[in-house]
This record gives C-alpha cells, sequence and structure tokens, in this order.
C-alpha cells in the first residue's frame, strides 16, 4: 500500500499544497444581518458627531475614526436649525429619501408658543429652510397655539394643533402638499361623553386617516384618549388610548432595572398605523411617558387591529437617565416620526444642557450609521 | 477462530475512537461532502465506500477497493430573503479533500479515510448576536467552519463493516484584564495595560456507522453521530483608576472602579443524528439509495451569549453623578425549544459503460426535505427558518487506466444542488415587538467538483 502511495504524482501532491496555501488568506467579518425585520418604532439612537482626527506620532500623519451623522455646528442628537426662536413638539411628513418637513410650535424663549412654523429639510437633519405658516390670531385659541400635527388629506396638508384653553384646532393648506400657507377650519367638536379622567381641553392631536375616517388620538390630564370622525372635524369620543404605569418601589426591583418611566402621565402621542408582512394590521404608537421625579422620555405601545387596548414596550425607546442614577429619566418628549425604507427618524424635544430644550434627533434601527454627506 | 477475529475486529474499531480524530458536520451537513454523493441527495449511508463515507458513514470505508485521493471545491450561494429583502447570508465555499486506504489488519479488511473541508474564507466563525435580532439560524453562521475527519473502519466478516471515529475541535476560553488610569474627561489620554489569555480546548463527540450486506444487491446502514458544539467563554476584569481629568490622582478626584464581566455563548452546534439507510441495485448498473435521518434538533443551544457583570464603583461626593456608570440588569437567555425532526433522503445512480476498458458514465439524482426544526417565533427570539426541499443532480466520469503511469481510475464528479425554502411567516404575540411580523423565504444554489484518483 505504501508503494502505491508513493506512487501517487508529486505534481498532484504540490498542486493540492499549492492550493491550500492559496486559499489560506485573511476574511472579512461576513454579513448575513442586513435588511432585517423591524417595525422601526425604537430604540432610538442619538444620531452623533463621531468623528475624531488624531496625528500619529510616529508617521506624522492624520487618522480619523468614527462618523458625524449631523453637520458642523450642532452637537450630538440635535439636528440643525435657527435656535431662536425656541420651537418646539415637531410633527414631520416625509417627502422623498431624506426629505422632511417638521411642522412645530415656536414662540419667544421662555414663554409659551405661538405660532406654528414649517421647517425642510432635503437631508432631514439640517433644516435651513424655515417660514412661520400659522399665526396665533383667533379669540378662541386663546394666548397660545402648538402641538402641531400634519397628515397629507386629498392632496393637502391638513394640520391639527392645539391651545391650552381651546382644545384642537384644523387648518388646512393653500398651497397643497407644499404647507406653506394655511386657512383655518377652527376648532374640532369631540362628542360624546368625556372620560372622568379627560381633566383639561384635549391637546397634542395625532391624527391618522384609514378608510375614509379619521383617528384621533389625543392628551388630556394624565391620560391619552381616542376618538373617531368621518370628516376630521367632527369626532366621536372612543375612550382612553393609554394610562401611566403603575408606580414601582425602585427597591423592590432587580439590579439594573429601572422603574417605569411613565408612572406619572402619558403624553403627545405619534401614532400611525401600518400593515403587517403577515397582512395583520398595526397601530404604531409613540408617546411622552413622564416619571414622577420629573423626568420624561419617549415610551412605544402598539395594537393589533383598530380597536383595543395598547400593550406597552417594556422601557422606554428613547432617553436617558439623569444625574443622580436610575431612577431619574432625561426630558425627551414630544415624538415625530420620519419614517423611510430602512430606518426611522425620531424627532423630539432634547435636553442640551441649556435652559431651553432643542429638537433632537434620533435613529431606528440603532445600528444603523448615517453619515452626514459631509462627513469625509 | 472465526468469532475471536470477529471480536479482534471489533476492538479494533473500537480502539480508533482513542486515537482517531475528526470534525464533522457544518458545511458537510447542510450542503453534503463530496460531488457523488451531495447529488444523490446524501443518501448514501449504505451506498459510500469512498472518500465521502468519512462523513455519510465511516462503516463504508471498509468496501474501498482500493486507495483512493480526492480533491475538489464546492461553493454554496444563499439567497434568503426576509421580507423580500436579501439578507445577504455569507457564501459557504472551500476546497475538499480526502484519501482512503484499505488494506488488511489480523486477516481482516481495514480502511483508513481522511476527509476535508478548508473554506478558503475563514476557518470557523464566531458570532454573538443580540437576542432578538433576527438571523438565519441554520445556514448564516453554523456552516462557516472547518471540517476535518479521520475515521477507520474494519470488515469483521464478508457481510458487515463496522466504522467510527471521534470529533474533535477546539472551544475557546479566554480572560482579558484590563488595568491602569482612566480618564473620564478625555478617553485617549487614558493609560490602560491589557493582558489577554486565550486558551482552546477540545472537544469530542463519536461518530459510528455499520453496515450490512445481507445480499449481494442490497446494503443496510445505521449511523450514530454524536452532539457536538463549540463554546465561547470569556472573562474580562477592568480594575481601573477613572479619572475626571488627565492628571495624577494628587490633583484631580480618581475612583477606584471594578468590573467583572463574563459572557458564554455557544456556536456551531450539531444535534445527536441517527441515519438508517438501504441501498438497492435495480440492476448492475442502477443503484436506487434510501436514507431516514432522525435528528434531535430539541436539544439545541440558544448562540445567544449569556452575560454576567459585577461592579464595583463609589464615588465620593462631589464626582458628577452623570459619569456614574449603570449596572446593567443581567441577561436572560430564552430557550430556542427547537423540534426533532426525520429528514427523508433519496438518490439513485445509474452507471452507463462508455468502452470495453472500463470507462463508465454516471448520472445521479436525489433529493431530501427538511423540515424546519424552529417552532414559531412569537416572543424575544427571532430565529429564521423555513422547511427545505433540495434538489440535486449530478454527473461522474470514470476514466479507467487512462494513461500508462496511472494504472487505476480517474474519477471526474460534478454536482449541483438547488434548495427551495418555500414562504414561512412568523407572527408576535405583541404588537409591541420591536421586531414585529415578518415573511421568511429563500434558495440555496450549491455546486462542486471532484477529481478522484483511485489505484
Amino acid at each position: 500500500m505504501a508503494g502505491v502511495l508513493m506512487a501517487v504524482p508529486s505534481r498532484i501532491a504540490l498542486l493540492g499544497c499549492a492550493l491550500l496555501c492559496a486559499c489560506a488568506t485573511l476574511a472579512d467579518a461576513g454579513r448575513g444581518d442586513v435588511d432585517l425585520p423591524n417595525v422601526f418604532s425604537g430604540p432610538f439612537r442619538t444620531l452623533k458627531r463621531a468623528r475624531r482626527c488624531y496625528d500619529d506620532p510616529t508617521t506624522g500623519q492624520q487618522f480619523c475614526v468614527g462618523d458625524d451623522e449631523l453637520p458642523e455646528g450642532t452637537q450630538n442628537g440635535i439636528a440643525k436649525y435657527p435656535g431662536l426662536p425656541p420651537s418646539r413638539s415637531p410633527s414631520a411628513l416625509v417627502r422623498g429619501p431624506l426629505h422632511v418637513i417638521l411642522f412645530v410650535g415656536r414662540g419667544k424663549e421662555g414663554s409659551a408658543t405661538d405660532r406654528i412654523a414649517r421647517l425642510e429639510s432635503k437631508d432631514a437633519r439640517k433644516f435651513d429652510d424655515v417660514v412661520d405658516v400659522l399665526p396665533l390670531d383667533r379669540p378662541d385659541e386663546g394666548a397660545s397655539i402648538g402641538d402641531p400635527w400634519a397628515l397629507d388629506v386629498d392632496g393637502k396638508v391638513t394640520l391639527y394643533y392645539s391651545s391650552p384653553t381651546g382644545g384642537i384646532f384644523r387648518a388646512r393648506a393653500r398651497d397643497g402638499l407644499v404647507g406653506s400657507s394655511f386657512d383655518k377650519d377652527g376648532p374640532i367638536a369631540l362628542e360624546g361623553a368625556a372620560s372622568p379622567l379627560e381633566t383639561e381641553p384635549a391637546r397634542a392631536p395625532s391624527v391618522m386617516l384609514f378608510g375614509g375616517r379619521y383617528r384621533l388620538f389625543y392628551a388630556s390630564g394624565t391620560h391619552l384618549f381616542e376618538a373617531e370622525s368621518t370628516d376630521g372635524l367632527r369626532f366621536r369620543r372612543l375612550g382612553v388610548a393609554l394610562a401611566p404605569s403603575a408606580s414601582v418601589d425602585p427597591a423592590t426591583l432587580p439590579e439594573g432595572v429601572r422603574p417605569p418611566f411613565d408612572d406619572a402621565s402619558v403624553d403627545d402621542p405619534c401614532v400611525d398605523r401600518i400593515l403587517t408582512p403577515a397582512g395583520r394590521v398595526l397601530v404604531r404608537l409613540l408617546y411622552t411617558g413622564r416619571d414622577k421625579s420629573g423626568g420624561s422620555s419617549i415610551g412605544y405601545a402598539g395594537r393589533f387591529g383598530d380597536e383595543g387596548a395598547f400593550e406597552k414596550r417594556a422601557g422606554f425607546v428613547y432617553g436617558g437617565k439623569l444625574p443622580g442614577g436610575l431612577t431619574k429619566n432625561s426630558h425627551a418628549n414630544a415624538p415625530a416620526v420620519a419614517r423611510f425604507d430602512d430606518f426611522a427618524l425620531l424627532y423630539a424635544n432634547q435636553d442640551t444642557g441649556e435652559s431651553i430644550q432643542r429638537l433632537g434627533v434620533a435613529i431606528s434601527p440603532q445600528t444603523i450609521s448615517l453619515p452626514y454627506p459631509e462627513s469625509p | 477462530m472465526r468469532a475471536l477475529a470477529t471480536l479482534a475486529g471489533v476492538a479494533t474499531a473500537v480502539s480508533t475512537l482513542a486515537i482517531s480524530t475528526a470534525a464533522l458536520a457544518g458545511p458537510a451537513e447542510t450542503y453534503g461532502f463530496l460531488s457523488r454523493s451531495t447529488a444523490m441527495g446524501g443518501a448514501v449511508s449504505a451506498d459510500a465506500t469512498d472518500v465521502s463515507a468519512n462523513f455519510y458513514n465511516p462503516a463504508g470505508l471498509a468496501s474501498a477497493p482500493g486507495v483512493r485521493i480526492d480533491i475538489g471545491y464546492m461553493r454554496a450561494n444563499a439567497s434568503l430573503r426576509m421580507n423580500g429583502k436579501d439578507n445577504a447570508v455569507d457564501a459557504v465555499h472551500g476546497l475538499v479533500f480526502g484519501l482512503v486506504a484499505p488494506g488488511k489488519l489480523l486477516g481482516m479488511p481495514f480502511a483508513f479515510g481522511v476527509a476535508l473541508h478548508l473554506p478558503d474564507d475563514r476557518v470557523f466563525r464566531v458570532r454573538a448576536l443580540d437576542q432578538q435580532q433576527p438571523r438565519w439560524e441554520i445556514y448564516d453562521n453554523r456552516p462557516q467552519r472547518l471540517f476535518f475527519g479521520a475515521h477507520l473502519a474494519i470488515q469483521p466478516v464478508k457481510w458487515l463493516e463496522i466504522g467510527g471515529g471521534l470529533v474533535f475541535l477546539a472551544a475557546t476560553r479566554a480572560r482579558l484584564d484590563i488595568t491602569g488610569d482612566l480618564s473620564l474627561s478625555d478617553a485617549a489620554t487614558s493609560r490602560l495595560r491589557h493582558e489577554v489569555d486565550a486558551d482552546l480546548t477540545s472537544i469530542r463527540y463519536p461518530q459510528l456507522g455499520l453496515r450490512l450486506k445481507p445480499t449481494d444487491r442490497l446494503r443496510l446502514s445505521a449511523v450514530y453521530r454524536g452532539e457536538f458544539q463549540l463554546t465561547l467563554d470569556i472573562e474580562a476584569r477592568l480594575a481601573v483608576q477613572a479619572k475626571l481629568r488627565d492628571s495624577s490622582c494628587a490633583t484631580t478626584l480618581c475612583v477606584p472602579f471594578f468590573t467583572y464581566l463574563t459572557t458564554s455563548s455557544v456556536n456551531a452546534f450539531l444535534p445527536r443524528q441517527v441515519v438508517l439507510g438501504g441501498s438497492y441495485d435495480l440492476t448492475p448498473d442502477v443503484t436506487l439509495d434510501a436514507d431516514v435521518t432522525w435528528i434531535q434538533w430539541s436539544s439545541y443551544k440558544s448562540p445567544m451569549s449569556a452575560v454576567t457583570a459585577q461592579t464595583k464603583f463609589d464615588p465620593p461626593p462631589g464626582f458628577p453623578a452623570s459619569l456614574t456608570p449603570e449596572k446593567p440588569a443581567p441577561t436572560v437567555v430564552l430557550p430556542p425549544n427547537f423540534q426533532n425532526r426525520v429528514v427523508p433522503r433519496i438518490g439513485v445512480e445509474a452507471r452507463l459503460p462508455l468502452s470495453p476498458k472500463g470507462h463508465s458514465l454516471a448520472l445521479r439524482g436525489g433529493y431530501f426535505y427538511e423540515r424546519s426544526p424552529v417552532p414559531p417565533q412569537s416572543g424575544g427570539t427571532n430565529f429564521v427558518d423555513a422547511d427545505r426541499h433540495a434538489f440535486s443532480v449530478g454527473t461522474g466520469l470514470k476514466l479507467h487506466a487512462p494513461f500508462t503511469e496511472m494504472p487505476g481510475d480517474i474519477h471526474f464528479d460534478l454536482h449541483a444542488q438547488w434548495s427551495y425554502l418555500p414562504e414561512r411567516v412568523f407572527t408576535k404575540d405583541s404588537p409591541a415587538d420591536p421586531i414585529g411580523d415578518y415573511r421568511a423565504s429563500g434558495q440555496i444554489w450549491s455546486f462542486g467538483t471532484t477529481l478522484g484518483l483511485a489505484f
């Protein structure tokens, strides 16, 4: 047998060795995890200015790591737009890949917002086209308007907004889907018996339109409520949509587990409705959750179908801790979402370390990087 | 004397378990090993007497007609999609090589075989993904590894062949120590020392095969493959002085910070398997093969890393609370709850004589059906998989003594396999699930060629 083995042509053995050696190359880490399913409703990661450059003392050359996901002149997690007067409580419309229009409440620093402004960006992060589109000019609007919600209806941008004293109002664009000037329709009507929990005028509207029917989500007191309409002006109350979570004593929780972030109130609904790949209706609801220590974060709840209770996701989908540890959250609030094919951008009021909040921007899934075009 | 010889043969076979090494499955389990056997749907546990017997049934090595060396190449390209989007699952490709050398031991037919699948990309890949991240659990990571096998087989009596070996591969245990000064205000000025201590420890599982030849036209087989897994255990210890600025502790606030982190994950899990097979010569030139494989998927281990962390950090008054690290919650690894499956396989080979010199051409076909072992993913895990129908065809050219320097045979085999994974819909119990409902489907093409030299 050994003799036969020795008879193997040496060239074949040589060829085998050569092939083995030639293939002993380093490979990349591999893929297999792109374009994965996701409902794009968090957790969200703040967009960052993370590019850092260093001088290599041995070569004298500069090397850089990381990406800037935001333009120059911003800080981590903050979109670029005129900071004054302050803008609050965004609502987002998507007009193309990274083409976003935000409607925001705007007002003098230190006071409530008294107009609605329109901000437009072709890259979803630098909003340099800013114009006031809706002033406070009706007596029933009181001293303040804000919390806009924009949606497209019959080829027009339709704007719902609220006033602390007058409830929810509607306006419709004169220029179709551009949405730079509006005619006011006045306040909407909320009919039917109000819940005892509805202790204040309705505020912070979020509206979706499906099957020729409008579905309104709004805040009042410490809860979120739901109402339905066929014309977008006269709504019938459907009841409570979302309640604050029950309080939990942090001392009773396991290590590393946070107490509820929304045990004081829920506010600022941001709702949309999709058909899942399995063909089920999924209503996605982002909201502001406030805790009893004064912090706030963004939460998510979902519902299969157009009726019934929402189910909350455990923990917030955007926010962070404040100095003081697990029991204190950030002040992120008033979410709005711009949804694209492979990711979603969250716009929300965000702490900056200054006296006022700015419009923050974050992304989901967290694994996606969104380098800013000018980032080399 | 006959009984003594049989006993000696069995003892010899058993003794090989202690000395031979093998690392099987992975790419071979998923895409087949060597062109002839793959073309016949892998239904060859009773019919493989060539190098591929190292994987399908080592007992068949004892029937090898002579020394044979095979070398070839295979490639499998997957187009696996979720929600209609291709997830770019990596192709599996590499060299295949094997040898079988028969002889006599204590008067009994005896054979030694080795087989190798050497990926030309990476020897093996270990991935520990987030528990919720959807992944093609069967096709993404598990086939991305080396395959090496060595077996012995004997034929104590004419109608019985016994073969076996041990699976052997390395599991990893590693320890990472980081000590030094950590500047919280400017990480670039931190001065840290790292120590890494990694061990590769061997793991083994047995593979045994029997092959019976009750008649000249019928062969029966039974194969047992043990359970196999690659573990990756990492300990990390961080013991540093956390400083507010890049300065000595005499001029800035320093706080001792200690954290101990352990992760443990399982990769490339191969469940225990039992194969029963038969091979029947319909005519002298046509062979029909069939296998049934029971796979104990219920013992499947989650590839999720189990992470534990202990932290000690007692900041003094005045230390910025925003820099205080948060204690992470321990990981709860959800059980995969895979289900046991039976995989039927069928294959056929027709051999056409080409010349009186002994040249011949073989035409082959095969099919197998793998019902997915992955249960509905309605909760927090997203192991994605679908049923698999695999159709294969192939051909083989045998040239007998084509050159004067080559008194034996040259075998040139080709195969192609198409796997169809019909769409499967995954729905979630919770409407708050971050991944949501999804659809999964796909197809996989694999090709290969083998050049064999028989002496």
